[in-house]
């Protein structure tokens, strides 16, 4: 390879010194030095050769390469010039007044922001031009007043406004702002760009507190604060933009950037105070600009924002703004743990009571931080924790719809909408319906029951649909609760073989549930004079249980009389029955192992924790913040680790790969089962974790004092889903009279891939299993067919040959369908459609047509296929015609009336030109229907790929690159849900032939199956 | 274990720049994710597969990841970057193309060296990518530019400000470096 090498360095060296000679002059060159080496000479020749840019067509000529080059400044550029707006079309005046425009800086919601020149005196200002929908005659009288006042704010923190007026520049009167022409950048950007570190950034966060607090001693709040609002100049000091222009246009900063494109609205919410979100302009305090204060420093120290509402539609986003908390900086940033987090905290607190009174106290606590004093904010206590959850749950099932409501019509009516009365309620009802339904879709994705359940209750009768329906299911499915006559004590153990479940209650029993019913079946009574009962542990192997005496005693019961004996130890705890229930683990003044008979030794030292592996030969042990795994046959300390935290649950999974630990301080940690490294640290929970349990699938579940019980993905280090139990009445321990910890929840693995939690006097079952995906393509799915009965659904794949034919209602695969040599489909995408009679199915792609008969799974060579398979045959082919390998598919209704075709992200909805005569309809194509859409559906943020109209063609179902199917209002475009679970683009879409059912084929390989039955109608239609 | 909080590409294009390596690691890591996700659905969309535009997958991971910060040095020195990750995200779309049909060999995925100019010669990307791993066991600056050029779209004046090194010298480097890839894909080897 050195040879290589070498030889490589001299042509390359040769080249450089001849390569820019020509003629005699390079042959002697080439002579000189190649000498003797007439292969080296001739390998030079032919570099020279091919290296000479002659003709374009050689690859990487400079001429490709160029224009290549310009083909990415063009793509990049273009883009981010698309992003700010066509600028170029915007008509620039003149002048404004007595200001002479010299260019265009911005546009965003409210209006324009020229360059100009003021003409006395003379000096560079910026002019702010309002849109002219903020000048009724009340709004221009207000903007009057707002101005005088703001004239008058002269500080070197805030931008100053020099006057304010209306002109007319033929679209009404338009009020604008003449203000100071600030030259820095956002300050964001600034902190960026000097890369400060967080005391600087925070010292600038208070200087622009300082301004903030002169403008509210002056009566101005600003409102609107965020990082493109406050500018930063060379010399460091920074200036608010906008202070008070908010108020001036209109009572509500929302209904102003209602006008704004999606986008930015979203970007904007994520800056307001909760109480922005639904209180009117005029009650709002100096507060509100605290909490944009906080939003700008969380977002200055953390680089992202205390809560995210990227991507979600308007209605999820101001869900999610009401709904969560906000994130914790010491969370994102580690190092901002502590006061940083305490103060950024209170200033972004909800509650006013609790959040900074002024912007003047939060910056005297910034600078108290950086003069390493004490903080006058304090971190909120557990209980306030607790309260605060407790206190929102309630109120947002009440008030989320009508904050929505009133939002929306703030916007409607901002709008200026001519519509009489009657159309404008008929609006507003479609947009509650809208926003409930898009409230709702985000609940149960993070199966949030009691939310959903009241969205669902909320949404208006008269519009329910398809999606209503789908939701609906969704719940009935995650909603199935057991009874129990009293508070759940111990976590509850499964029998598989006997379909059971057992658990002590509070009532002094030990009650058995069947699994299948989920009815209580039998109660055993236990002394409780004589049983502590939460120290009862069952075992049901050998129908046996342990426990502690009233007076420290070690008890054997018998789990069917519930008679005991007591062994000879006492102050005994944390009893662990091994996987076979041969063995029992107890701890008094050592860990001990009980087989029946005797005892032996297996940790000198008590642990208040403890589990057994699932094949029983090891045993891991926790108290406090030690975690120690043992050799159960041997007794030997394999390995012991400390953690941050203090444990207060062990398990470990069902593979013997991890052990889960609950903590005190609300982390959920996964260890490795040999090395008891950390492999993930799962946050999430707001309050003490309880207790942690697996699943049989690996799933792990977690209970905690916040009242919710976490589902994750320990890989994915997230949760997939919350279950907010809703607990909030105390429990006393009937035993010692002492109060039982709120919402104490005790989660345990069903013997399914599902969980289940015993909160207070109700049992949950938490069913984990995803929506029904059908898998077994091995690449991507593309298109979907429904036989006429709704029972079967047929699906090609890119570049398979094979069609697969599923069983709807057993979710499973029926029949695999292999074209022959004689018939073969070779197209990327086969076109498939079932016979009107169910039984044979047909396929075409490439040269040949397949014909089958699905049960023999036999291709019928020798028979036509007849004319009215043809029929729904051609359809598909004369769209794969017209539209080959361009566009994606179109979509007809069932009326044949509608047209449905994909153009890039939106689809256009178009009326057909001709009468229909109806008998043709199949055979429709897209030149039938007018080329001027009556609307077009707009959401996706990616290529549509297919297109749907539901069989009573009230619904349009879309799907495309953005990996979501979206359902729409066919009559009037509007949006009403979107499904996530694809995790590639979507290609082909179904609609069953009752309506109920969606199927979705995506690049991902799945098919998903999206049921608006509920549990009980599948059932009686014998759906799985 | 916690997620590092993910940081935004303009802190990592400035941390890389200042020499992070961590930064560069994160960055490149960042860009192969996205090109090769916008890879598989870019090439699904198109639906017949072979064609691979690098330039375009370039420009969608910019805009997704940097559409934002627009100054033209930081733009380049991203598209650099990118290029590394862009040949192992054509590598392994290839690849796995060529497991696809395991029993048929190898296949054969045409590389369009740019957008505007279908006069360019169809290339099977995995005889480049061939072809530029030899190169690269030859001499790896010279491989260096040609990803620089080819996959990142640079100009020789910026591939010489990426690789510290003087615009005669990445003249030189990339005469000698094309013709010996020209003479290597060409059909008679």
């Amino acid at each position: 390879m050195s040879d290589e090498r070498e030889r490589y360095a001299r042509i390359h060296e040769i080249l450089s010194s001849v390569e820019e000679l020509t003629g005699e002059e390079r042959n002697q060159q080439l002579a000189a030095q190649c000498g003797d080496d007439p292969a080296l000479r001739k390998q030079i020749e032919k570099l020279l050769e091919a290296g000479a840019d002659g003709a374009t067509k050689d690859l990487f000529s400079d001429g490709s390469m160029a224009r290549s080059r310009q083909a990415i400044e063009r793509a990049v550029d273009g883009a981010v010039e698309n992003e700010l707006g066509d600028a170029t079309s915007t008509w620039l005046p003149d002048h404004i007044g007595g200001y002479d425009i010299v260019r265009q800086i911005g546009q965003g919601g409210m209006g324009i922001v020229y360059e100009a020149m003021q003409q006395f005196p003379r000096r560079s200002v910026a002019i702010k031009l309002l849109h002219p929908i903020h000048a009724t005659a009340n709004r221009l009288r207000r903007f009057r007043r707002e101005a005088e006042l703001l004239g008058r704010l002269q500080h070197p923190g805030i931008a100053q406004i020099f006057a304010a007026s209306t002109y007319d520049i033929g679209r009404g009167p338009q009020p604008f702002f003449a203000m100071e022409l600030v030259v820095g950048v956002d300050i964001r950007t600034y902190c960026e760009r000097n890369g400060l570190g967080h005391r600087a950034r925070i010292a600038l966060l208070a200087t622009v507190a300082d301004a903030v607090q002169y403008a509210h001693d002056r009566g101005v709040i600003h409102r609107d604060l965020k990082p493109d609002n406050v500018l930063v100049n060379e010399f460091g000091q920074p200036r608010i933009l906008d202070f008070g222009v908010a108020r001036t246009t209109d009572g509500t900063v929302s209904a102003s950037t209602l006008l704004t494109e999606q986008g930015q609205l979203i970007g904007t919410l994520a800056y307001m105070a909760p109480e922005q979100l639904h209180q009117s302009g005029d009650a709002l305090t100096e507060q509100v600009d605290v909490y944009g204060l906080g939003v700008l420093g969380f977002e200055l120290l953390t680089n992202r924002l205390p809560r995210n509402v990227d991507g979600l539609p308007t209605a999820e986003a101001m869900k999610r703004l009401t709904d969560t908390d906000v994130e914790r900086a010491g969370i994102v940033d580690p190092s901002l743990a502590g006061d940083v987090e305490t103060m950024l905290g209170k200033a972004l607190e909800s509650s006013l009571d609790r959040r900074y009174a002024s912007a003047a106290d939060f910056a005297s606590d910034l600078r108290r931080f950086l003069g390493s004093q004490p903080i006058q904010a304090r971190p909120p206590s557990r209980v306030y924790l607790v309260r605060k959850f407790a206190r929102r749950n309630r109120a947002l099932v009440g008030g989320v719809a009508a904050t929505l409501l009133a939002a929306i019509a703030g916007a409607i009516i901002a709008l200026g909408y001519a519509h009489d009365a009657t159309h404008r309620a008929e609006e507003l009802e479609r947009l509650l319906y809208r926003s409930a339904i898009g409230a709702a879709g985000s609940s149960i994705h993070m199966r949030d029951l009691v939310m959903a359940e009241a969205h669902l209750d909320a949404v208006p009768a008269v519009h329910r649909g398809w999606e209503y329906d789908y939701l609906r299911a969704c719940l009935v499915q995650h909603a199935e609760e057991w009874e129990a006559p009293a508070t759940v004590l111990t976590e509850p153990l499964f029998d598989r073989e006997r379909g059971q479940m057992f658990a002590v209650m509070a009532d002094a029993s030990i009650g058995t549930w069947q699994i299948d019913s989920g009815r209580l079946v039998r109660t055993v009574r236990l002394d409780p004079s004589e049983i502590v009962l939460s120290t009862v542990r069952l075992n049901v192997a050998t129908r046996r249980f342990a426990a502690r005496s009233q007076e420290g005693e070690f008890l054997i019961g018998d789990l069917d009389t519930g008679e005991t004996r007591a062994l000879p130890f006492r102050e005994v705890m944390s009893f662990t029955w091994s996987p076979s229930g041969e063995q029992l683990l107890f701890g008094s003044d050592k860990m001990r192992i009980w087989n029946g008979v005797d005892c032996r030794i297996l940790s000198e030292k008590p642990y208040a924790y403890a589990a057994w592996s699932p094949t029983g030969d090891r045993v891991v042990l926790a108290n406090t913040n030690v975690i120690a795994l043992h050799d159960a046959a041997t007794g030997a300390l394999l390995r012991t680790v400390t953690i941050d935290d203090t444990c207060q649950s062990v398990a470990f999974s069902p593979d013997g790969q991890s052990i889960a630990v609950g903590c005190f301080y609300r982390s959920v940690l996964e260890l490795d089962a040999d090395s008891l490294a950390i492999k993930a640290d799962l946050a999430g929970h707001e309050d003490i974790v309880w207790q942690v349990a697996w699943t049989e699938g690996g799933r792990l579940i977690s209970a905690s004092n916040d009242l919710s019980v976490r589902v994750w993905q320990p890989s994915a280090g997230l949760a997939d889903a919350v279950f907010m139990a809703g607990v909030q009445q105390q429990s006393w321990s009937p035993a010692s009279g002492e109060p039982l910890p709120l919402g104490m929840a005790k989660a345990a693995a069903l013997p399914f891939d599902s969980g289940i939690v015993a909160v207070g006097d109700r049992i949950l079952v938490l069913p984990i299993a995803d929506p029904t995906v059908l898998k077994g393509h091995n690449t991507y799915v593309y298109r979907l067919a429904f036989s006429p009965d709704g029972s079967m659904l047929a699906s090609s794949a890119f570049q398979q040959s094979e069609v697969r034919v599923w069983d709807v209602h057993q979710g499973k695969l029926y029949r695999r369908l292999a074209s022959t040599a004689s018939t073969p489909i070779t197209a990327d995408a086969p076109v498939i459609a079932f016979s009107a009679d169910g039984r044979r199915l047909v396929a075409s792609g490439g040269a040949g047509v397949a014909n089958w008969d699905i049960e023999s799974r036999a291709i019928v060579p020798n028979r036509s296929v007849s004319e009215d398979e043809q029929e729904a045959f051609y359809e598909e082919l004369g769209q794969r015609r017209s539209d080959l390998f361009t566009t994606a598919g179109y979509a007809v209704s069932q009326d044949g009336q509608w047209c449905a075709i994909p153009r890039g992200a939106e689809v256009q909805i178009c009326r057909r030109t001709t009468a229909a005569s109806g008998e043709h309809q199949q055979t429709l194509h897209r030149g039938q229907f007018e080329d001027r859409p009556e609307f077009s559906l707009v959401g996706h943020v990616g290529t549509v790929y297919c297109v749907a109209f539901s069989p009573d063609g009230s619904r349009i179902a879309t799907g495309g690159n953005d990996t979501t199917v979206t359902i729409w209002d066919a009559q009037t475009g509007e949006r009403l849900l979107v499904l996530h679970g694809h995790e590639l683009y979507v290609m082909g879409l179904a609609w069953s032939p009752d309506g109920r059912l969606l199927a979705s084929a995506s690049g991902d390989t799945t098919i998903r199956l999206w049921d608006s039955l509920t549990l009980q109608e599948r059932r009686a239609i014998g759906r799985r | 274990m916690n997620q590092p909080p993910e940081s935004p590409i303009t802190i990592l294009l400035h941390d890389a720049r200042q020499g992070d390596a961590g930064a560069v690691e994160a960055l490149l890591e960042k860009a192969y994710a996205e090109l090769g996700a916008i890879a598989r659905i870019h090439l699904a969309g198109e639906r017949n597969g072979h064609t691979l535009q690098p330039t375009a997958l370039v420009h969608e991971v910019w805009l997704k990841l940097a559409g934002s910060f627009s100054q033209v040095s930081d733009r380049t020195h991203f598209f650099a970057l990118a290029s590394r990750s862009m040949r192992r995200v054509l590598t392994d779309h290839a690849r796995a193309r060529g497991r696809e049909k395991r029993a048929g060999g190898r296949v054969r995925v045409t590389f369009c060296t740019n957008l505007v100019a279908p006069d360019n010669p169809p290339v099977d990307y995995l005889d480049l990518e061939d072809a530029l791993s030899r190169l690269e066991s030859l001499n790896e600056r010279h491989a260096r530019v040609v990803e620089l050029r080819v996959l990142g779209g640079l100009t020789i004046a910026e591939t010489a400000v990426e690789l510290a090194v003087s615009h005669a010298t990445i003249e030189r480097d990339w005469f000698t470096a094309r013709a010996w890839l020209r003479l290597q894909l060409s059909p008679e080897q």
